[in-house]
């Protein structure tokens, strides 16, 4: 028994001093930068390209409102990895820091930062969140930039390559609830266009390319809303779609480049600095109306080899607005 | 570190001890290596959540999250004696299938739970740490209560069936004890353990996903072998005991890797720095033993 105890002690000694030196560390440079710094955390679930390129834009919104990391404002950063539990954690240390801005980029890691962000009177900005309501991310303190897509205009988008569209597939994850919200409203507009609307379910990224095999010859177009798991293997969906002669559609510009043949959507480094305007706008004090912003610009994005494989012309109606791309090499 | 990561890593460290435990009964006490876990702690979430979005008291909503979880564990074990499967294979197949059916709990992919009646804030919210934690003490109550119940459970003559039935299988059924319908129950009560660990992430988090699951087993098999590791294990109260400072000490090894940013490391090492930092952990008790001779 006494030599338990004495391993016991060891080990809580040995957890002490770590904790002890952390703790010091902080204070440490706490105290060694300015005292008056502004502190932007800024919490992302996981790496992945259109949520790096929101995070660009909103640096850059900060940058150019003359807020610069290190000078003006102090930014710290932290990656869950794509594990909750690490963004539940993440969520905790970015609160004792005590920032004057939460930022949290996806709807998981808004979540986590939600219930911190209210306990602690923080206020909290969201990005790349397609469903705010559902995710419950509504509260006087929190504010947000919401990426949900109008789906009517997606199928005349579609329809203005291909006249006569009667079936489309489209590729997601039943486990991201951006996905499944799109996908219910794009349910409910296609019918009323007369269009069936097939879904090929990909949980993992590795299943995506066997997803989109599963549709081949059975539809007139495919579909891929901003679910990350299909856009993080867009290039598989691109092999097949291209094998089997089909148009890809995709709902963003990293997607095209990729090898997608259009999307209509945001420019997801625009929406990160709409977020980053609000950060800065929370930072001077100034009153927001809207807690959630939901309109932006669309933009047109053809990948110009990938219509020149396909035999295609470009449609006459977008010949004006239209963002031409070459595949990335 | 700051006192806020300090006891948010304490208190999310007590809701993985309970997994960790669960894990204990399955992978050292059965000798049994169960994937299930990875399905069973979102569905603990899934049902929790589900159930107070549906009106039930947050209390009962946990208890049948519990009830889902051990019945997961218990299709698994079915599958493992009964279909002969393959242990890992069994384990395996619930944990894909339980994603389905989490998905269809919910009816979506995440339920937020903010603003809604939790056990914490209905029920425990007398034992709340003013300005510093309020979910802290009333997990190490549950904590506490959970571990007595498995330390008591282990005891019984059941649960000393259950521990021959792992030891030794052979030697079990000459006993006349039934080694199927020992890993049924162990299997069962190990569920049961991660579902209640996943219904109490949903409350103290506000919100289920059914991607939450993610790397439950191998998170905390890496607390139950760090306990392993820097504490004594002979008895089964020591073995509790490491499970749930196994899985404290996991959460703060991520909580040091958290804080590396500072000496100049990507949030993307984070993973990495957690890994390097449990190796160093592991070699503690070396260390411990290079003492010891020298002494």
């Amino acid at each position: 028994m006494k030599k338990n105890l004495k391993i016991i002690l060891i080990s809580v000694s040995l957890a002490a001093c770590i904790s002890f030196f952390l703790f010091n560390k902080t204070s440490d440079t706490a105290a060694s930068s300015q005292p008056h710094l502004p502190l932007i955390s800024l919490s992302q679930i996981i790496g992945h390209r259109s949520l790096d390129e929101e995070r660009r834009g909103l640096l850059d919104a900060l940058k150019s409102a003359g807020y610069i990391d290190g000078k003006t404002i102090k930014i710290t950063y932290q990656n869950a990895q794509g594990n909750l539990a690490t963004a539940a954690q993440i969520a905790k240390m970015q609160a004792g820091q005590s920032p004057d801005v939460m930022v949290g980029i996806s709807t998981p890691s808004a979540q986590t930062l939600l219930s911190v962000a209210t306990s602690h009177a923080i206020p909290l900005v969201f990005t790349a969140v397609t469903n705010p309501v559902d995710a419950k991310l509504v509260n006087d303190n929190v504010f947000g930039v919401s990426d949900a897509l109008p789906l009517a205009s997606q199928i005349a988008h579609m329809r203005e390559f291909i006249p006569n569209l009667k079936t489309i597939c489209v590729i997601y994850n039943a486990g991201e609830l951006n996905s499944t919200h799109v996908v219910r409203a794009l349910n409910i507009a296609c019918e009323k266009e007369n269009i069936v609307l097939i879904p090929a379910i990909a949980a993992k990224t590795s299943d995506v390319a066997a997803a989109a095999q599963s549709l081949a010859g059975r539809v007139d177009a495919i579909y891929v809303p901003n679910d990350n798991t299909a856009v993080s293997a867009m290039a598989s969906i691109v092999q097949v779609a291209s094998s089997a002669k089909l148009p890809l559609f995709a709902s963003d510009m990293g997607s095209v480049e990729n090898g997608a043949l259009a999307a209509r959507g945001y420019d997801r480094f625009q929406l990160g600095q709409k977020a980053g305007a609000l950060v800065v706008r929370i930072l001077r004090h100034e009153k927001i109306e809207k807690n959630i912003d939901n309109s932006h610009d669309l933009h047109v994005y053809v990948n110009e080899k990938t219509l020149k494989m396909l035999g295609m012309d470009l449609p006459k109606s977008l010949n004006k607005d239209v963002i031409l791309i070459g595949t990335r090499k | 570190m700051n006192v806020i990561q300090f006891t948010g890593a304490l208190e999310l460290g007590l809701i993985y001890s309970i997994v960790a435990m669960g894990i204990y009964l399955s992978f050292r006490t059965l000798q049994f290596p169960d994937l299930t876990v990875d399905g069973s702690f979102p569905l603990g979430a899934a049902i929790c959540a589900s159930c107070i979005l549906y009106g039930m008291h947050p209390l009962t909503a946990t208890l049948v999250a519990m009830l889902g979880g051990a019945l997961s564990g218990f299709i698994t074990a079915l599958m493992a004696t009964r279909l002969k499967m393959l242990n890992l294979l069994a384990g395996i197949l619930t944990m894909i299938a339980l994603y389905s059916i989490n998905l269809r709990i919910m009816g979506r992919p995440n339920m937020a739970l903010s603003g809604e009646k939790t056990i914490f804030n209905e029920f425990f919210s007398c034992f709340a740490i003013p300005s510093v934690s309020t979910l802290l003490l009333p997990l190490l109550i549950i904590v506490t209560i959970v571990g007595l119940i498995a330390l008591l459970f282990l005891r019984t003559e059941l649960g000393l069936g259950l521990r021959a039935a792992g030891s030794n299988a052979k030697m079990a059924r000459a006993k006349g004890i039934n080694d199927q319908r020992m890993i049924q129950l162990g299997l069962s009560v190990s569920n049961a353990y991660v579902a209640l660990a996943g219904a109490l992430f949903a409350q103290t988090q506000g919100f289920a996903d059914v991607s939450m699951g993610t790397g439950t087993i191998v998170y905390a098999l890496a607390a139950v072998i760090l306990g392993e590791a820097l504490l004594p294990t002979r008895t089964i109260k020591q073995a509790l005991l490491a499970c749930v400072l196994g899985a404290i000490l996991y959460r703060f090894v991520i909580s040091i890797a958290l804080n590396s940013n500072e000496f100049g490391l990507q949030a993307s090492d984070l993973n990495l720095v957690t890994a390097v930092i449990m190796v160093l952990a592991m070699q503690v008790p070396a260390l411990k033993r290079h003492f010891k001779v020298m002494n």
